[in-house]
């Protein structure tokens, strides 16, 4: 699926979904705002992209046909140590956010969302992949504490500065 | 003749239940790629106003993906609202094709979810039958759950109807990796109670990979 060339600053995001429509649209939101975005329609694909992609943040639909997204987080989680993942989802239950946050997902949307939610949430997820490469950083996870309270878009440049300087 | 009203009762609801969620979970899907579409346009907007051209062609694509999502949502909802009110008489005379295609494309977002796919060949000439639509909705998606079940992922379950003499037939075929049903499985006290308020009659065949439900004209 798309793929664009990434340069050094930019967060590298997975976004799978098996609605091809939403998918495609998302991706290029995200794009425009200088994310470097990767689809996958499915769970076997999404594995697939992830061992070669060194993604910073994946964003899954909870319910997809074959692997279901608790699946795929939870294969995620446990071969990409410091991926964060966002879970989407048509109807957002309790039981399934918890389960979902039992297996490590950051945050749980419920579709439609805005996108500035998404934003936030994708910073936090940023931010918090950040603290956990680097913590031993104190100035660093001071910065990134002041950055977060301002705007996702900013914050987000701001973090990506921060951690292209470890690269 | 007992009808065992507790059983269809209790099946009834969460059969209505479980393809109500369906259908507002799919809806749901649909004003999601809407809302990505809308703030893909107020992008545009965005763009334009920070002097940057607006692209036609692009505008034209997202004017024609929302054309799309909502003759979907159009779709989903018409299906929607047949299978709403079939409930609205206790016995009807239909056309048992216009019964199937009900319940077919109900269970379209289930098969996909499981990566199966249904097949609907139509009837060579309209069957009309006189029966509880309700219910007889409920009976064939039991059926066609089950079979969707016993294919596994990347087969197709097909369903059709035929007359034969007095009765009406619906076959699910192609099951050939259906097991050899136990008495206690299948059919279940939920078919069990469906067959004989629909005076119908099941039959499995593992052999020949069939279900087949038997209906009084």
């Amino acid at each position: 699926m798309t793929n664009a060339q990434s340069t050094p600053s930019q967060i590298k995001i997975l976004a799978v979904d098996d609605e091809v429509d939403f998918l495609n649209t998302l991706s290029r939101r995200l794009e425009s705002r200088d994310f470097q975005v990767t689809t996958a329609s499915n769970g076997e694909q999404a594995i697939k992209e992830a061992k070669i992609g060194g993604f910073d943040v994946a964003i899954l639909d909870l319910k997809m046909p074959g692997m279901n997204g608790q699946e795929l987080l939870k294969i995620l989680k446990e071969n990409h140590k410091f991926l964060e993942v966002i879970m989407l989802t048509g109807y957002a239950s309790v039981d399934s956010a918890v389960e979902c946050t039992k297996l490590g997902a950051f945050g749980y949307l419920e579709k439609p969302y805005d996108l500035e939610k998404l934003l936030c949430v994708l910073r936090d997820a940023y931010e918090t992949r950040l603290k956990k490469k680097f913590p031993h950083d104190q100035k660093r996870m001071k910065e990134l504490d002041l950055l977060a309270a301002g705007d996702p878009m900013a914050a987000l440049s701001a973090m990506m500065r921060l951690d292209d300087l470890e690269k | 003749m007992s009808y065992k009203w507790d059983v269809l009762c209790e099946e009834g609801l969460q059969f209505f239940g479980k393809m109500s969620a369906s259908m507002s979970h799919e809806i749901k899907n649909v004003l999601a790629v809407i809302n990505e579409n809308a703030g893909l346009l107020q992008d545009f907007v965005y763009m334009h106003d920070t002097g940057m051209p607006i692209d036609a062609k692009q505008l034209k694509g997202v004017s024609q993906m929302i054309i799309k999502q909502v003759r979907r949502a159009d779709s989903i909802m018409k299906n929607m609202n047949k299978f709403a009110h079939t409930t609205d008489q206790l016995t009807k005379a239909e056309n048992l094709n216009d019964i199937l295609d009900i319940v077919t494309k109900l269970a379209a977002r289930f098969a996909s979810m499981r990566e199966v796919s249904l097949e609907k060949i139509p009837p060579d000439e309209p069957i009309n039958i006189k029966t509880n639509p309700f219910l007889l909705e409920n009976l064939i998606w039991l059926c066609l759950d089950s079979a969707m079940d016993s294919v596994g992922q990347g087969k197709t379950v097909r369903v059709f109807t035929k007359k034969i003499d007095n009765s009406a037939q619906i076959t699910f075929s192609q099951l050939d990796s259906m097991p050899e049903p136990t008495p206690e499985a299948f059919p279940d006290k939920r078919i069990e109670a469906l067959l004989c308020a629909l005076q119908a009659e099941i039959t499995v065949d593992s052999k020949a990979g069939t279900i087949n439900i038997s209906l009084p004209i």
